[in-house]
């Protein structure tokens, strides 16, 4: 059957804090980084050259030159900060097409730490006045809801569930994003001129479209996260659904688009905040 | 009645990128036609367009899942 839910499935707690399916698979990406990272790091200090390098060589090249040319001299102190963003978002989008991930399923039988009014609530009320019988005409929208919450319980749940399509690790890169802006918005600008972009008291209309950029700074955050989160959340649906309806080889296609728009959210992430961390370091002097 | 507004979200919503990506191609094809010694540069920068473009769609289409697959 086809299970889709937009919320990532809890596998099991430890100790009240719930693990997901999409923190397994994130846990999975950072374990791929720092492997990488060894074998690179490894080879270069004993002064070898095999196929890891090359290719690592060759991608941070590309990217090391794209970025300057967005950055110009600010480049040594971000470049950091936007590799870690491409290359964490493009082992993220490619971890969640290899096979295995949004097959396995299992019905967990989660034993939830509730708390206690929780618990209380989950026993379904019983109307003891009215006859037995009748009780089913009576049943409130409480009395369905509790019963569809324990049965909630033993749904089928993916085993595991590409990291970025979980709307909590493209809110957080996001918020670290926009965070970012700001920061050097305001280190390379002092807090003054800065906050003179926003609060523009010049003229009545300039003060507006000042507010509108603040305003434009929080709607980033959104835009983001749902723009990475779509892309790859779409991705994921598309195939599942396509596996569903024709088996074999039909979801191939969609896979090869798959690894084409995973390159390009990563790549779009990382230029759309090289290029806002521009403009904030550069504010224009009206 | 959520299949039907979950239809009419992503319908309505893939209209407006549908435009806008036709016209940022047919513009990209445009400058590299009348310069091809820039293709690199436009086709970078139409790449970039493209994903803008295509978040608005996305947008809708996320809140099309929204609609359908939570209670």
């Amino acid at each position: 059957m086809l299970h889709v839910s937009v919320k990532p499935e809890i596998l099991f707690y430890i100790s009240n804090f719930p693990i997901t399916n999409s923190y397994l698979a994130t846990i999975l990406t950072l374990l791929i980084f720092f492997i990488l990272a060894y074998n690179y790091n490894s080879a270069k200090l004993s002064g070898k050259q095999n196929t890891l390098t090359t290719l690592l060589d060759f991608v941070q090249e590309q990217l090391y030159t794209y970025m300057k040319g967005i950055t110009k001299s600010y480049v040594t102190i971000l470049y950091p900060l936007l590799g870690s963003y491409f290359f964490f978002i493009i082992i993220s989008n490619y971890l969640g097409l290899l096979p295995g991930f949004g097959s396995i399923t299992f019905k967990p039988e989660i034993k939830a730490e509730h708390s206690a009014i929780e618990q209380i609530q989950l026993e379904p009320k019983t109307n003891e006045n009215s006859l037995p019988f009748l009780s089913e005409f009576f049943k409130t929208k409480e009395d369905t809801d509790i019963s569809e919450q324990k049965n909630q319980n033993h749904e089928t749940v993916h085993l595991l569930r590409g990291p970025t399509a979980d709307l909590n690790t493209t809110i957080a890169l996001a918020l670290i994003s926009v965070f970012i802006i700001q920061y050097y918005g305001i280190k390379i600008n002092g807090a003054k001129n800065y906050a003179k972009k926003f609060f523009n008291t010049s003229s009545a209309m300039m003060f507006i479209l000042g507010l509108f950029e603040l305003m434009s700074e929080f709607i980033r955050i959104i835009s983001f996260s749902f723009r990475l989160f779509g892309n790859i959340f779409a991705g994921e649906v598309i195939l599942m659904v396509i596996a569903f309806l024709i088996p074999y080889f039909a979801s191939f296609p969609f896979l090869l688009f798959e690894f084409f728009v995973g390159f390009i959210q990563a790549f779009v992430f990382t230029t759309l905040s090289a290029i806002f961390i521009m403009q904030a370091i550069e504010t224009q002097h009206h | 009645m959520q299949d039907i507004a979950a239809a009419i979200a992503i319908g309505f919503g893939a209209i407006g990128p549908g435009i806008g990506i036709g016209l940022i191609g047919a513009k990209a094809m445009e400058a590299i036609g009348r310069n091809p010694d820039a293709q690199d540069k436009i086709q970078t920068s139409m790449f970039l367009a493209f994903a803008f473009a295509e978040a608005i769609a996305i947008f809708a289409l996320v809140l099309s899942f929204i609609i359908k697959f939570v209670k």
